[in-house]
C-alpha cells in the first residue's frame, strides 16, 4: 500500500482501467473497488472521482450495474464487466504495459548517465 | 471480498448537502430516476466508507458537474419552453379575469392597453427566465438563484407597470360575462392538465433505486394533477377572501 499519494494527473490517466481490471477480478460495489485500489498500492480513490468514472463507464457500455439490498442499511450497487469491457481492459492493458515498459526505460538511470561532451566538429 | 453491514448514513450525508446536490442535478436536467440513484450511491459510499459526504464527494455543484461531464444533455427545445409557459398563463389570465371580475366595482371589468400588452410580455418574460436558468446548467448557485428571483420580480413589476401606465381602455366586459370566461380558462387549463397528466405523466420525482415503477407513475399523475388544480384553487381562495373583505366594508360602513 502506498503512504504517498500518486500525482493527481498520473491517476486521471491511469484510473479508469485499473479499475476495469478490479472489475475483471469479479463483480463488486464502490467502496470495495476503492478498498482493492488501495489494497493494490494507487491509494485511497475518493467517492466523488470513483462514481463518474463508473458512470461514464457504464455509459460506454462497458460496465452494468445492478443494485440488491443492503443488509441494515442503504443498498448497494454491483458493477460488472462485459464483454467490451473486457477486450477494452485487453486494448488499454496491452498499452498500458508499453508504455509503462516505455517510460520506465526513458527514466532508467542508467541510461540518463551524462553523455559525454561532443564538439560538434568531426575528424575527417 | 468480506462484505460490511452497511451502517446508516444520516449524519454523514448532511440534509444541506443533499438539497444543493439535487438542486445542481436538476439545473442539468438529470432526471429523478438518476438522481435518486446518485443519492443512493452517496449513502452507500458515505456508510462503507465511514467519511462524511463533503470529504467523499467534494463540493455538490462540482460534484454534478463531473457526473454530466460529456453526457447528453436534455434541454427542452424553445416550441417545448413557449407550449409550458402558455399552458400556465392561460390559467394566469383565467386567474386574474377572475378575481378582477369579482374584485373591482363598477359594472364591469375594464380591459386597458397596457393589460392586453402585458400577456406577450409576462409569456416571453417567463421563456426567458426558464431558458436562462437552464442554461447556467447549475454553474452559477446562489448568484443564479437570486437573478432568476430578481428577473421573476422585474417581469411581475414590468407587467403590473404597463397595467398602470397604459390605462387606455380598450374594452368593457359585463363583470358576469368576465367572470364565466376566467372559470372556463381557468377549468378548462385544469382539465387539459388532468387529462394530460393521466395520459403522460410528466413529474419526474427523486426515486430510490428499485422503487416499483407502478407507484412512481401513481405519484407521477398525483403531482401533475394537484399542479394543474393549484390556480383554480387560488382562484377560490381569492374569490372568498374578496368576498369577505366586501361583506366586512359593507358592514362597517
Amino acid at each position: 500500500m502506498s503512504t504517498d499519494p500518486w500525482p493527481g494527473e498520473w491517476l486521471r490517466g491511469v484510473l479508469d482501467v485499473c479499475v476495469l481490471a478490479v472489475l475483471a477480478e469479479g463483480s463488486t460495489y464502490g467502496y470495495a473497488i476503492t478498498a482493492r485500489l488501495d489494497e493494490l498500492g494507487l491509494g485511497a480513490v475518493k467517492g466523488g472521482t470513483l462514481y463518474p468514472l463508473l458512470a461514464r463507464l457504464e455509459q460506454a457500455e462497458l460496465v452494468t450495474t445492478q443494485w440488491q439490498p443492503g443488509v441494515g442499511g442503504p443498498g448497494r450497487k454491483y458493477f460488472a464487466l462485459t464483454a467490451a469491457g473486457r477486450a477494452e481492459l485487453e486494448r488499454r492493458g496491452a498499452a498500458w504495459r508499453s508504455f509503462a515498459a516505455l517510460t520506465s526505460d526513458i527514466v532508467d538511470p542508467a541510461r540518463t548517465q551524462p553523455r559525454p561532451a561532443t564538439t560538434g566538429r568531426t575528424d575527417r | 471480498m468480506n462484505e460490511p453491514e452497511t451502517a446508516r448514513p444520516e449524519n454523514l450525508v448532511p440534509p444541506a448537502w443533499r438539497d444543493e446536490l439535487v438542486l445542481a442535478l436538476r439545473l442539468r436536467d438529470v432526471t429523478g430516476a438518476r438522481i435518486g440513484d446518485i443519492l443512493a450511491e452517496v449513502d452507500e459510499f458515505c456508510a462503507d466508507a465511514g467519511l462524511d459526504a463533503p470529504t467523499a464527494f467534494g463540493a455538490p455543484v462540482e460534484y454534478a458537474r463531473e457526473l454530466t461531464t460529456g453526457s447528453t444533455p436534455t434541454r427542452t427545445g424553445l416550441l417545448d419552453d413557449l407550449r409550458t409557459a402558455g399552458r400556465v398563463l392561460v390559467g394566469f389570465v383565467g386567474l386574474m379575469v377572475v378575481l378582477g371580475s369579482v374584485g373591482t366595482d363598477g359594472p364591469g371589468l375594464v380591459v386597458t392597453v397596457g393589460w392586453v400588452l402585458a400577456l406577450p410580455f409576462l409569456l416571453a418574460a417567463t421563456i426567458v427566465t426558464v431558458r436562462a436558468a437552464g442554461r447556467t446548467g447549475g454553474h452559477g448557485g446562489w448568484s443564479t438563484r437570486v437573478t432568476v428571483v430578481l428577473v421573476v420580480a422585474g417581469s411581475l413589476a414590468g407587467a403590473v407597470t404597463l397595467g398602470l401606465v397604459l390605462d387606455t381602455p380598450v374594452a368593457t366586459v359585463p363583470d358576469g360575462l368576465a367572470a364565466a370566461v376566467g372559470v372556463t380558462l381557468l377549468v378548462g387549463d385544469a382539465v387539459i392538465g388532468t387529462v394530460r397528466a393521466r395520459r403522460r405523466p410528466t413529474a419526474d420525482l427523486v426515486t430510490e433505486p428499485g422503487t416499483d415503477p407502478v407507484e412512481v407513475r401513481r405519484r407521477n399523475v398525483r403531482a401533475d394533477t394537484l399542479t394543474a388544480w393549484l390556480l383554480p384553487g387560488f382562484a377560490v381562495v381569492g374569490v372568498a377572501v374578496l368576498l369577505a373583505l366586501d361583506a366586512l366594508l359593507d358592514r362597517v360602513a
